[in-house]
């Protein structure tokens, strides 16, 4: 195994995860909570739950967006540094959920930042958020192999 | 002079290994004691080198100089030690690295990353002082600081049980352990964000880990020179510290820095006064 | 000829002074000055290159007129103390002034048989103390170019007062070289006392109440100081017969010397405001800048510390010498607690003078040859360190218009070339491989088998870093979206802070070449066996080593390394701000933080009232020393 491909599974084996609660009903959140305990234990793939966005590889949001609140998400959004993968949990994150007609709400996270897994239900189960946290780990993967690329090609 | 090169570069490559595997197998025993399955025993390494090639994320120039000096510092005192050098010199090469990685936490303007600097400065307060105490009981029992003069005395253990006890502290202390996991919040702990790593992000997080790493390998190759007879019984003793530090870790909650000042300074001179009477009164 | 030399190094800096009181002329009196320094700078590196010490030098055509000058000036200047007491209603210093005058008067008139003595006494430690006077003072003085133009400017002061300052300055440095070239002991005296007095000028040149009460509270001390330094040496004359300080440390018998040497040594206390007398210094801080730097960290308090090292040779040995040891060390350790509660960064500076001359006369009083060697080693970085720090910390205050380390977050951006001349002064003075730390290393080594002071320096040193730590990172704390702007540095100012900072780390990187060419001679003359060798920036005992190339190689290897990657962000990376938890980042709002000072147990006003109780103790404890 050369170097190349030692980083390249680093980047699949040690996703680090910042979760973000986007005025959320807790529901999807002590979901994700339920990841880290003994019964399902997320960091046996190595994803540690990380407080700081600038450390963090994958974003994981729950709730809608709001006016309130899309600027916080973009913000800590450009605090990550590249590569990075969003997830969307729960049905509110994806699209709005029941409160996707209220006054003050935008709709899904996905009008703000680019999203790049979807783990639905309301709340999501822990085994679909983890399956998403996986597939948000493989996307990480390939998203380094392509700044790989753009990185040459800005030399 | 050609084999002592060769000495220092074989210890300065070897360190982070030793340091990364056994940050594993911290991580490792530490899920095994919450009942989890927890990370493969390479994580650590798996985490370093993903650092390493995320992008740069800078805040300001200061910060990637420190991150840099820290890194450096630790490896020079590593090497220093590897090649039998003065031990209050490497205690105070290890304390320039220090003082780069707080004022680059401090020069950030997060609120967060300076809180966790000033706590870091705390506990620098905590655990300097002891370990100039442990290199001067040191000299005590022995009559040098050099490391070759001093390994010469094979059962050192023996004559300092009390520095010993403090060395465990300082690890402690050093690895932002709990009780003293003031300064970075290790864990799921996330009040402080990070503390004084807040700011240090991707390539530059992982030159501080693996600093880290250095210095875990420092003391407890500071521990195992206790028995210097057979380095490999000296080795085995500064990993049981390193098992007993993990445990401790696990079983004990967060104090708060005016605790932490009082119970290692006054922990710090008794034993340090109680040891060296012990030093006068076995001769 | 080598006799007049120093003769003219001791005189010159005097009537230079006393021609600049008549120069009105800015511009002139300017130019005049600045020849001046650079004659004065040009005498001490002649000496440097031609004398061969250590020797006695004399010149019999003046040493009668001298000494009948200084006889009278001794009078003068304690008549003209007692005439600034009553007009400041100070009586302590009344009641010290009559207090030396009466012993004076009956010392000088029915006690000394006249008797021609050598007029000067030369070593290396005489050579070091004057380069520093002259190199450092020089320095400072040319600093005081710019300063006092500003200061003047922003007080209001019309018309002039600078010829008055620079004449004091000047007569304070022809004072300075008598103190450390003196053979005559009533000499050395007189010499003690015109410092004692310029301080007093210096300190309350701006005329305001506060400078006068603190100028009033540094005479009295002072001239407390002086009283014991002249009952030593009226000791020292009753039982040996001699005043001439070459006889004195030839003394064989040492039976009475202990007495004689208390009072000194109290007198060097006093001068380097140890503690209890540490309030004077703090109170000096409301100087103008340069005094500080020149009079109350570099050179006259260093005075202090020139005569302990001087007479250490006749206490070596002692219980006398181990109790100096101790009270130095507490001195270290409590100015090092004080300093942590301050902010006021004059203050924080203050402290750490009294800390680290602590730290020397802790060294001078474990009395081993490489204490001996470590003392004098810190005497030469701290001189140039401090001062530059209290250079900067002078410029600083006069931009930003304070001195609090908490009003200095981000001037990295404001002032950058201060600011980073700042920051390497201060990692001059607290970090490896430069010459104080090496220094402090050295000292732990010697004093590692007296537990007490090894420990009470393992806890001092620690202090230092956490206040110096924490000072440095306010300096540089910025952002890449921070508003920037140049600096504007007056050349006067530039040319001293620039010589200084080169001159610190020049000194650092040289340290070897410096003790053997300086440091070790003396450590012979005073008669001890040489533990410790330097080669080539590695200085070791038989104990360890301490090597400085690897550091600043590492140093270097950091400098090229972040430039590299610094460079290489600018096309892959993001400046970013810092995070503040998804909060849109102003830089204005700031969300700075205090630096934690330790104020639930470390209150400056009670911690002091223990402080002084403990060393008033210990200096009755010397004194039992003595006179066991």
């Amino acid at each position: 195994m050369g170097l190349k491909e030692f980083v390249e599974k680093s980047f699949k084996k040690s996703p680090w995860v910042l979760h973000y609660n986007c005025s959320s009903c807790n529901g999807c959140d002590i979901e994700i909570l339920a990841c880290m305990t003994p019964l399902y234990d997320m960091e046996r793939f190595g994803m540690v739950n990380v407080g700081n966005p600038k450390h963090a590889d994958i974003l994981v949001v729950t709730g809608t967006v709001n006016h309130k609140n899309k600027e916080v998400l973009k913000n800590i959004y450009d605090q990550m540094p590249e590569p990075k993968v969003v997830v969307a949990v729960g049905v509110c994150a994806a699209t709005g959920g029941i409160f996707r007609e209220a006054y003050n709400v935008l709709g899904g996270i996905d009008k703000v930042i680019p999203v790049d897994v979807y783990v639905p239900g309301c709340p999501a189960k822990p085994e679909a958020i983890i399956d998403g946290l996986y597939k948000a780990a493989e996307i990480l993967k390939e998203k380094y192999e392509k700044m790989g690329k753009a990185e040459e090609v800005l030399k | 002079m050609i084999k002592e090169i060769g000495i220092f570069i074989v210890a300065v490559i070897l360190a982070p290994l030793i340091g990364g595997f056994l940050s594993g197998i911290d991580r490792k025993l530490t899920a095994f004691i919450q009942g989890r399955y927890g990370p493969p025993i390479w994580q650590p390494f798996y985490d370093v080198i993903k650092l390493l090639y995320k992008q740069r994320l800078l805040v300001n120039d200061f910060q990637v100089f420190s991150a840099y000096m820290y890194l450096l510092s630790a490896i020079l005192s590593v090497g220093l030690f590897a090649i039998k050098g003065d031990l209050l010199m490497i205690l105070f090469i290890m304390s320039l690295g220090l003082v780069f990685y707080i004022a680059g936490a401090l020069s950030t303007k997060s609120p967060y990353s300076q809180v966790g600097a000033q706590r870091e400065l705390m506990q620098m307060l905590a655990y300097e002082p002891m370990l100039i105490f442990f290199a001067i009981a040191v000299y005590n029992v022995t009559g040098s600081f050099n490391l070759a003069q001093i390994m010469t005395h094979g059962k050192l253990l023996l004559d300092l049980p009390l520095m010993f006890i403090l060395l465990g502290l300082v690890l402690t202390i050093k690895l932002k352990k709990s009780p003293f996991d003031l300064s970075a919040s290790e864990h799921a702990h996330q009040e402080l964000v990070r503390g004084i790593l807040t700011d240090y992000s991707g390539p530059y997080l992982a030159l501080i880990h693996i600093a880290d790493w250095y210095e875990l390998v420092l003391i407890l190759a500071m521990i195992a020179i206790l028995w210097s007879q057979n380095l490999v019984i000296g080795a085995l003793i500064a990993l049981a510290t390193f098992f007993v530090d993990i445990v401790i870790d696990n079983i004990t909650a967060r104090m708060t820095v005016k605790w932490m000042l009082a119970f290692s300074w006054s922990i710090s001179i008794l034993f340090t006064i109680v040891n060296i009477a012990y030093i006068y009164f076995r001769r | 000829m080598q006799s007049n030399l120093l003769l003219l190094s001791i005189i010159f800096p005097i009537i230079a002074g006393i021609i600049v009181l008549f120069l009105r002329q800015s511009s002139i009196r300017k130019a005049f000055i600045a020849t001046s320094l650079g004659v004065i700078v040009l005498l001490s590196l002649i000496m440097l290159a031609t004398l061969k010490v250590p020797d006695i030098f004399n010149s019999p055509a003046y040493y009668n007129g001298m000494d009948v000058a200084i006889k009278i000036g001794d009078f003068a200047l304690l008549l003209y103390v007692l005439y600034i007491s009553f007009k400041i209603k100070e009586w302590r210093a009344t009641f010290f002034a009559v207090l030396q005058l009466v012993p004076l008067i009956y010392f000088e008139f029915f006690m000394l048989k006249e008797h021609e003595v050598a007029m000067f006494l030369v070593d290396e430690l005489s050579i070091i103390m004057n380069l520093i006077i002259s190199i450092v003072g020089s320095l400072i003085a040319l600093y005081a170019f710019g300063y006092m133009d500003h200061h003047e400017e922003e007080k209001h002061v019309s018309p002039t007062r600078q010829p008055r300052f620079f004449a004091i300055i000047l007569i304070f440095l022809g004072a300075m070289n008598g103190v450390v070239f003196s053979n005559n002991l009533m000499w050395m005296y007189f010499f003690w006392e015109v410092t004692t007095l310029s301080s007093f000028m210096l300190i309350s040149h701006d005329q305001t109440e506060e400078a006068i009460r603190n100028a009033a509270r540094a005479l009295w001390i002072n001239m407390m100081g002086g009283v014991t330094l002249l009952l030593g040496i009226i000791f020292i004359y009753t039982n040996y017969n001699t005043i001439s300080l070459v006889d004195v440390l030839s003394i064989k018998d040492t039976e009475h010397i202990l007495l004689p040497m208390f009072f000194i040594a109290f007198a060097a206390f006093t001068k380097s405001a140890q503690l209890p007398f540490q309030s004077w210094l703090l109170g000096a801080m409301v100087a103008p800048t340069p005094v500080s730097a020149l009079l109350h960290s570099s050179t006259m308090v260093k005075a202090g510390i020139y005569v302990l090292l001087r007479f250490s040779p006749l206490f070596r040995n002692t219980l006398l010498s181990d109790f100096i040891a101790i009270y130095g060390a507490f001195t270290f350790l409590a100015t090092a607690f004080l300093a942590i509660s301050q902010s006021n960064a004059k203050r924080i500076l203050a402290y750490s003078t009294v800390s680290n001359l602590g730290l020397m006369i802790a060294s001078i009083g474990i009395n081993t040859s490489s204490a001996i060697a470590a003392a004098i080693l810190l005497l030469i970085f701290h001189a140039v360190s401090k001062a530059l720090l209290f250079l900067c910390v002078g410029t600083i205050e006069q931009h930003i218009g304070s001195r609090d380390i908490e009003d200095m977050k981000g001037l990295v951006n404001r002032m950058p070339v201060t600011a980073t001349i700042t920051f390497i002064g201060i990692l001059t003075i607290m970090a490896a491989p430069f010459g104080m730390l090496v220094s402090k290393w050295l000292i732990i080594e010697v004093a590692a088998n007296q537990i007490w002071i090894s420990g009470i320096l393992a806890i001092g040193s620690a202090l230092t870093v956490l206040y110096y730590t924490r000072w440095i990172g306010n300096l540089l704390s910025g952002t890449y979206f921070s508003k920037r702007s140049g600096e504007h540095i007056n050349t006067a100012i530039g040319i001293s802070l620039y010589s200084l900072t080169a001159i610190a780390i020049v000194l650092s990187f040289t340290i070897s070449t410096l003790y053997n060419m300086l440091v070790m001679p003396q450590i012979l003359n005073m008669k001890m066996d040489v533990a410790l060798k330097a080669v080539k920036g590695y200085l070791y005992t038989s104990n360890g080593g301490f090597t400085i190339y690897p550091i600043f190689i590492t140093i270097g290897i950091a400098i090229v390394l972040s430039l590299i990657s610094i460079r290489k962000s600018t096309r892959i990376a993001v400046k970013t701000t810092p995070y503040t938890a998804g909060l849109t980042y102003a830089e204005e709002d700031g969300y700075d933080v205090r630096n934690y000072y330790l104020t639930t147990f470390a209150t400056e006003g009670i911690l002091t009232k223990y402080f002084n109780y403990i060393s008033v103790v210990l200096i009755a404890v010397i004194l039992g020393g003595a006179i066991l």
